[in-house]
C-alpha cells in the first residue's frame, strides 16, 4: 500500500521542478499549449503509417530539447508503463495475423508464422501510444497546473467546476501525505504475514475514517474561506494574454500536423 | 481502467465525450439548484480524499493488486450527480498532473467511471432498499452495487476499445472478455471494502451520511443515515 504513495510523492517533486524551467514551452500560453497537444494527439491516432509518426518524434525531441527538460528522463519516464503495457498485450499480433511470412518455427508441436503485417501492426500500435503519451507528459511538464486551471477557465469551464478543481487540487497533497501516515503507522503496528481480508478490513477503516476527516476538514475550510471573505465566487490577478510567440507555436503546430496528415496520404508506410 | 490517448479510435472517443458531456451539464445544472456555497469546500476536500484513497494498493488474487475505483462509494455518499462531479475532477486532475489516461480519451474514461460507475450502483443500491429497508439489505445492495458497476465499467471500457477497428488490434469478445473478468475479481474487492467504509461512518458518524446528495429528481434519494 505505502510504495504508490510514495511513487505519488516522488511523481509531485519531478512535476513540481519543470514548469518553473525558462524553456520554450514553459512560456506559451497554457491555453495554446493544451489545444496545440489535443490536435497533436488527434493526428497521432488518425495516421496509420509509421513514416509520418516519425516526424512528430523528431518535433517531440526538439520540443524537450527547447524546452530545458533533460532528455533521457523524459523518454524513461514515457516510456515505462503505458507503452511497455501496450507492447505486451499486442506481443501474440505478429503470431496471429495473416500475410507475408518472414519466418516460422515450431514450440511444442504447434508452428508459428511471423508474419511481416503482424510485426508492422504491432509496431504501429505501441508507437501511436506512446507518442501520444510522450506529447501528454511533455504538456504536464511544461504547464503549472494552476495555470492550465486558469487556461480552462477562460475556455468557459463552468465556475463551480473549475473553483472545485483547484480546492481539490491544493487538498490532494494533505490527504495523500494524511493516508501516508496512517498506513505507516498500520505497518508498524504489524509483526505477521496479514491475511487478504484483514488487509480490505484495515483498509476500509482507514478510508472511513479519512472520510470523517475529510469532512471535518472541509467545514474548517469553509470557514476559513468565509473569513478572507469568500462569497461563492472566484477572483483571479492571473492575467493571460495572447503574444506573438504563441501565435507562431500554434503555427507551428498547425503546419507539422499538415505535414503528417500530407505523409500519411502519400507514404506506402 | 484508464484507457490511454491511442487506445481509442476518434470516432470512439467523440461519442463518449458528447454523451459525458450532456450528463455534465445537467449534473452541474441540479448541482447549482441543491448545493450551496458552504458545500464546495466540502465535496472539494473529500474529492482529495477519494484522490487520495485510489491510491492505496490491496492485494487480490495471486501476486496482483487492485485499487477502489471509488464510483460506487461516491455515489451512496454524495449521490450520482455528485459523484459524476468528483470523479470528472480526479480523472481530470490524474490526466493532467499524474499522466494517467489522457486527454482525448478523456470523454470515454468519464464515461465509464464517472457515469457507468456511478449511476448503476446507486440504482442498484435503491432498488434494494426499496424491497426490503433494512441493515442487512442496505449491505447486500452495497456489494452488488460495487460489484455490478465495477463489471459494467469494464465492459463498457471493453466495448470501446473492441470497437476501435482503426487503432485496437482485438476484437470486442476478446476486449470484453479479458476486461470483464479481470474487473469481476476486482469488483469483489470494491464490494468488501465499500462495506467496510460504510459501516464505519454509520458507526461513527451517521449524521455525515445527510450531504445532501445530487441526484435527477425522478430518481429519489437514499436515506441511510438512520440505519444502524
Amino acid at each position: 500500500m505505502i510504495k504508490e504513495l510514495l511513487k505519488a510523492f516522488e511523481d509531485l517533486v519531478y512535476l513540481e521542478r519543470y514548469p518553473l524551467l525558462n524553456g520554450y514551452l514553459q512560456k506559451i500560453d497554457p491555453r495554446i499549449k493544451l489545444f496545440a497537444t489535443a490536435i497533436l494527439i488527434i493526428v497521432i491516432v488518425s495516421t496509420l503509417k509509421i513514416t509520418p509518426l516519425l516526424l512528430l518524434l523528431i518535433t517531440i525531441i526538439s520540443f524537450t530539447i527547447v524546452s530545458k527538460i533533460p532528455l533521457k528522463n523524459f523518454l524513461i519516464r514515457v516510456t515505462i508503463f503505458i507503452p511497455i503495457f501496450a507492447g505486451i498485450i499486442t506481443l501474440p499480433l505478429p503470431f496471429i495475423t495473416p500475410g507475408l511470412i518472414l519466418t516460422s518455427f515450431s514450440i511444442a508441436g504447434f508452428s508459428l508464422n511471423l508474419t511481416y503485417e503482424g510485426v508492422y501492426k504491432m509496431i504501429l500500435f505501441t508507437f501511436r501510444v506512446w507518442l501520444s503519451i510522450a506529447y501528454l507528459i511533455l504538456l504536464i511538464l511544461t504547464t503549472k497546473f494552476t495555470n492550465m486551471l486558469y487556461a480552462m477557465r477562460r475556455l468557459k469551464f463552468p465556475q463551480i467546476f473549475i473553483m472545485l478543481t483547484s480546492i481539490t487540487y491544493r487538498f490532494i497533497f494533505t490527504f495523500i501525505n494524511e493516508s501516508y501516515r496512517m498506513i505507516l503507522a498500520r505497518e508498524s503496528r504489524i509483526t505477521s504475514k496479514q491475511r487478504r481480508l484483514d488487509i480490505m478490513r484495515d483498509l476500509g477503516n482507514i478510508i472511513g475514517t479519512l472520510f470523517i476527516r475529510a469532512y471535518e476538514r472541509g467545514e474548517r475550510v469553509y470557514f476559513a474561506m468565509v473569513s478572507r471573505g469568500y462569497s461563492g465566487e472566484i477572483k483571479s490577478i492571473n492575467k493571460l494574454k495572447i503574444h506573438v510567440r504563441d501565435v507562431i507555436f500554434l503555427i507551428l503546430t498547425i503546419l507539422i500536423c499538415a505535414v503528417t496528415i500530407l505523409l500519411n496520404y502519400l507514404m506506402v508506410i | 481502467m484508464h484507457i490511454p490517448d491511442g487506445f481509442l479510435d476518434l470516432h470512439i472517443c467523440a461519442i463518449t465525450y458528447l454523451a459525458t458531456i450532456i450528463f455534465l451539464v445537467f449534473a452541474f445544472k441540479r448541482a447549482r439548484e441543491v448545493i450551496d456555497e458552504k458545500h464546495i469546500p466540502l465535496m472539494a476536500t473529500l474529492t482529495a480524499m477519494f484522490f487520495a484513497a485510489q491510491m492505496m494498493n490491496y492485494p487480490i488474487i495471486g501476486g496482483t493488486t487492485a485499487h477502489l475505483l471509488g464510483g460506487p462509494i461516491l455515489a451512496i455518499t454524495l449521490g450520482p450527480y455528485a459523484g459524476l462531479i468528483s470523479m470528472t475532477i480526479i480523472l481530470l486532475i490524474q490526466a493532467l498532473l499524474f499522466g494517467d489516461g489522457g486527454i482525448i480519451t478523456l470523454g470515454a474514461n468519464i464515461w465509464n467511471m464517472g457515469i457507468i460507475g456511478v449511476f448503476i450502483p446507486y440504482i442498484i443500491c435503491l432498488l434494494i432498499l426499496k424491497i426490503k429497508n433494512s441493515k442487512n439489505a442496505l449491505m447486500i445492495g452495497i456489494f452488488l452495487a460495487a460489484f455490478i458497476g465495477d463489471v459494467l465499467a469494464a465492459i463498457f471500457a471493453g466495448l470501446e476499445l473492441g470497437l476501435s477497428t482503426l487503432t485496437f488490434p482485438y476484437s470486442v469478445p476478446i476486449a470484453v472478455t479479458a476486461m470483464g473478468l479481470h474487473h469481476s475479481i476486482i469488483g469483489i474487492g470494491e464490494g468488501i471494502v465499500t462495506i467496510i467504509i460504510i459501516s464505519i461512518i454509520l458507526k461513527v458518524r451517521p449524521d455525515l451520511m445527510n450531504i445532501p446528495k445530487i441526484a435527477p429528481k425522478w430518481m429519489g434519494e437514499l436515506k441511510i443515515s438512520t440505519m444502524r
